[in-house]
Formats: C-alpha cells, structure tokens, sequence
C-alpha cells in the first residue's frame, strides 16, 4: 500500500463523489421501500422513520417469490450445465478430429455469433410453437442450450487447442474409452474456461427478459425479471409496494456478487480478451 | 478393420458433437434461415397461409417512418453511447488502477448496476426521474434538473442513455483496468526517468499499449448498443409517443402486437445486415490499427 500523496486524495476525491451519483437511484429505491405509501407521498428523499417491513410482505406474498425465485435458479442451473457440458463436448471434438468437416462447422458456429437475438427471435417463437415447446421450463432451458452453445464452442475450443495431447494419449493407452479421457483427463484440465462461461452465462441467463416474455406466459413458470415486469405494471402507484419487489428481485444476484466478485471479474476479463 | 476403425471413429466424433448441433440447429439455424424465407412473405403467424410478395416487404420499410424513426434514434443512441461508456469507463480505470485502502470498494460500487437485470435498472430508474429529481431539484434549487425526465422526447433519449452508461460503464471498465494492469511499470518509471509525465506519458505510452482493450470494448459496446431492448421497454416502452422505440422493440411490436411476422422479419433481416456490415467495417480498421503498431 503506498501512502496517500496529494494526487492520490483528488482522485479519491472524486471517485467516492462519482460513487454517491452511482449509488444514488439504488439509495432513494431502498429508502422508499421501507416506508408505507402515506409517508412517501409526502417526501420521496426523507429517511424512513421507522423501518416498515409491510412492503416486503406484501410484496413476498404477491409475486410469489420463493416460487419465482426457484424457476430462476431452476432455468440458470441447468441452462449453464447443459451449455457446458454439450459445447465442451463439441469443441473438444473439433479440434481432435481435424478435417474440412470440423473446420467448417467451427467456422458457420462462429460467425454466427454476431448475429442478434431480435434477427432469429420471430421464427424462433414460430419453431417453439411447433415443437410445443412454449409455456414450458423445459422448453426455455433447451432454447438456452441451442443458443448459448455458440459462444461456449467458440471458448472451449480455442482452449483445448492450448492442452497437449499426450495427456490423452497416455490416457487411451491405459485402456480409457474415450469418453472416460473426456470427462475423467479433459474436462478437469477444461475449468479456468468453465467459469468463464459458467460466469458469464448465469449473469445472462438469470437476468434474461426477452426470451421469458416470449415463452412463458403462465405465471407458475415465471422467472424473476418477468415476473417483476409484471408485478410492477400491476402497482407501479403503490411505490412503496413497487419498489419493495424490485428490491427483493436484485437482493439474490447482489448477495451472490458480493461473495463471487473475484471470480465475476475474471470471468469477464478472459471472456473479453478470448473474444 | 481400418474402415471399421474409421466407422469407430465417426461414430465417436459424433456422439460429441450432435446433442450441441442438433440443438444450435433447430434454435439457431433453422430460425435463421426461415426468418429469411418468412421477410419475403406476407403472414400474420397464425394462418396457414404464407403469401409470397418478394421484396416488396423491404420496399414498405422505405417508406415507414416509425420504423425510420427506430434506426435513427437507434444509430443516435449508439453514437452516444459507445463514446459515453468507453470514456467514462476509461477514466474509472485510470483512477482506479492505484493500490490504496479502500479502492476495491469503488471498484465494487462502479461494477454493481452491471449484475442487475436491465428491467429492474429501467424501473428503478424511472421512480427515481418521475419522483426523486423533482424533490431534489426543490430542495437545492437546481431547477434545470426539474424536467419532465422521460416524458418529453428530447429529454428522453437523453435519460435513457444516461441510465445504459450508468450499466455498462462498470463492465468495461474492468476490461480496461485489466489492460492498464498488464502495462509493465518498469516502462512507465523509465518513462518517467527519461521526463514524460502527466499528458505526455498517457498519450505516448499509456494510450497506445491499450490500443487493443479499448479494440474490445467499442467492439462489445457497439454491438450491444444494436441489442438494446429491456431499457426502453421498462423506462418508456418506446415512447412518448415512439420518440424511443429502438429497432428491436420495433421489430418487437410488429411481429407480437401488430402480427405481421412476415414484415417484422423483414425488418429483423435489416437489423442483422446493419450490424454484419458494422462488424466488417470494425474488423477492416482494427486490422489497419494493428498493422500501423
């Protein structure tokens, strides 16, 4: 740690005044919620005078959290496993079994990563009506894995690329099969790019709006962006009550960014660097 | 036996690689070649029938100014954006990138709207310009912050961008601050050693080493400007009126509101053409940029 010269307490200076701006719209929403519509009316910047928790209940209560909360968890968690475990698979095929055949699938999966959602999203919702797919967690979880294995082959391959073969070759001489050499040599050798991807992708999946608005309509199945998107439209006049379940929709991702920041910030800085 | 080999083979390659592209092509590929099928047809999504009309979809465009309308404010946002994020996020990183107790926290702080759903960010946005600023501008008499933030359609487009820099910001700073972490330090106290200092030292030696992070990161910007959509749905669902409809929404709302799958293709068919000629362009300087260093 070097002492704090001059310079250093100017720049100081004006990142905490930079970090109460970026704090502030989160402040007045915490602030808020934690007072009954009466005493919001009257000031939205006055400190709660006692902290209500009503909001909170109702808000609880109405957006069924704790069902909303576990679709979330549900979808990111095996979107992400599935992602995984399919595009390891792939990319590590590819580069194995070099050949016209691998590098032109390599290059169509490539290139179309730079197509946008909005391009494929109308047939795409035609496609999920087709195969009755709509309306259904399992049906958005095998969207996911379509869509998210396009990056993922991307990262793992050029990974794999970076493994000696020998490894696996001594593996194969022992008498590995060669899925035993994948998921018992290859794939522990694969993890600094499993969390990327597991990084990355959870923060899209989970905070994912587009596709939930498009396939799931009922509300058992609802995610938790969707379901805020609806709560909120519902009582966007009793503030107090909306900005309780926002809150509440942030707290998760929040808790588990406090505690996996490290891992967060890796995750996109190799990420950025890889793409 | 060698062809038995070789059927052993193919049979293992794959085992790997289908349950990926069994799954990339009916969700990815599939979409992507029937939507360019549908963008030639007239079709409310539902009927059985798909009338073929040629191009006359992509002539309609032409003449649609909601969805012109879309582009530009598309392409201002963009503009407005990308250079927005990538300085302000620059200049985090510069004052970011020191060792002193308590930095890790701002670093923390800058990066937080970044984990939040850009739903959640739009509405916790919107309660704080219809409510809070007003009260604010009250009470430290700074009326020029009194303002109808979203309502009126020249404000909004500014709220709106301000509120994605607030997101994206922090994403790229951590992306420049990797950049500016792997400059060796000996070069910069040799720099130092030999006079260069302050404005000097930056644009001499700081700015070009981080000639490929910031390569990356108007890459990753620009890109998702193209993408947005959650923003403006949650802040102004595109309004007022359509002042704020990006291309996506648009697409959006002709295809689930107004039912015209086949034009709303059309129009997703121009968006994917807008960015792969962005992407070339970028692609064609970035290499003249690396050839120069």
């Amino acid at each position: 740690m070097k002492k704090l010269n001059p310079k250093n307490i100017v720049i100081i200076f004006i990142l905490v005044i930079l970090g109460v701006f970026f704090l502030m719209p989160i402040y007045f929403a915490v602030i808020n919620s934690f007072k009954p519509l009466s005493e919001i009316v009257t000031s939205y910047t006055d400190f709660p005078k006692s902290f209500y928790l009503g909001n909170y209940i109702k808000a609880w209560i109405k957006t069924d959290f704790p069902r909303v909360f576990l679709n979330s968890l549900i979808i990111t968690v095996i979107s992400l496993s599935g992602i995984i475990l399919i595009s390891s698979m792939a990319g590590y095929i590819l580069v194995r079994t070099p050949g016209k055949l691998s590098w032109l699938l390599f290059v169509i999966i490539v290139s179309s990563m730079i197509i946008p959602f909005h391009t494929i999203m109308i047939p795409l919702i035609v496609v999920t009506r087709k195969l009755n797919l709509s309306n259904s967690i399992p049906g958005i979880i095998l969207v996911y894995w379509g869509l998210g294995c396009n990056f993922a082959i991307f990262l793992y391959h050029g990974f794999v690329k970076t493994i000696p073969h020998e490894l696996e070759e001594s593996a194969v001489m022992d008498g590995c099969t060669p899925y035993q050499t994948f998921f018992k040599i290859v794939m522990p050798l694969l993890v600094p790019v499993t969390s990327t991807i597991a990084v990355l992708d959870a923060l899209w999946i989970w905070n994912d709006f587009l596709l939930p608005l498009l396939l799931l309509q009922r509300k058992a199945i609802q995610t938790i962006p969707l379901s805020q998107y609806i709560f909120f439209g519902q009582y966007y006049s009793d503030w107090g009550l909306a900005l309780a379940g926002l809150i509440l929709a942030v707290l998760p991702i929040v808790i588990f960014y406090i505690f996996m920041q490290k891992y967060i910030v890796k995750g996109i800085t190799a990420g950025a660097v890889k793409s | 036996m060698i062809s038995n080999r070789k059927l052993k083979t193919g049979a293992i390659f794959l085992s790997f690689i289908l349950p990926a592209l069994i799954l990339y092509t009916v969700f990815f590929l599939i979409p992507l070649s029937s939507g360019l099928l549908y963008s030639l047809t007239k079709w409310n999504g539902i009927s059985s029938i798909k009338k073929y009309v040629g191009l006359n979809n992509f002539k309609e465009l032409l003449g649609d100014k909601r969805f012109l309308n879309s582009l530009s404010f598309t392409f201002k946002y963009a503009i407005l954006n990308v250079i927005s994020i990538n300085i302000l996020a620059f200049l985090l990183a510069l004052m970011l990138d020191r060792q002193i107790r308590g930095i890790g926290l701002l670093r923390s702080i800058f990066f937080l709207p970044n984990v939040i759903s850009m739903i959640i960010v739009g509405f916790i946005w919107q309660f704080f310009f219809t409510n809070v600023i007003g009260e604010i501008a009250n009470w430290t008499g700074l009326t020029f912050l009194n303002q109808s933030w979203l309502g009126n359609p020249g404000i909004a487009f500014y709220s709106v961008t301000l509120v994605s820099v607030w997101r994206g910001a922090g994403y790229m700073m951590i992306i420049y601050l990797a950049g500016l972490q792997t400059i060796n330090s000996e070069l910069i106290d040799a720099s130092r050693i030999d006079g260069a200092s302050g404005w000097k030292l930056f644009a001499y030696i700081i700015l070009p080493l981080m000639i490929p992070s910031i390569n990356i990161c108007l890459f990753m910007t620009i890109a998702n400007s193209f993408k947005m959509f959650d923003l403006v749905f949650a802040m102004t669902h595109g309004g007022p009126g359509y002042a704020t409809e990006v291309i996506s929404l648009n697409i959006y709302n002709e295809a689930f509101l107004s039912d015209r799958y086949g034009y709303g293709t059309a129009k997703a068919v121009v968006l994917m053409l807008m960015i792969l000629i962005i992407t070339y362009i970028q692609l064609k300087v970035l290499k003249k940029k690396e050839v120069v260093l």
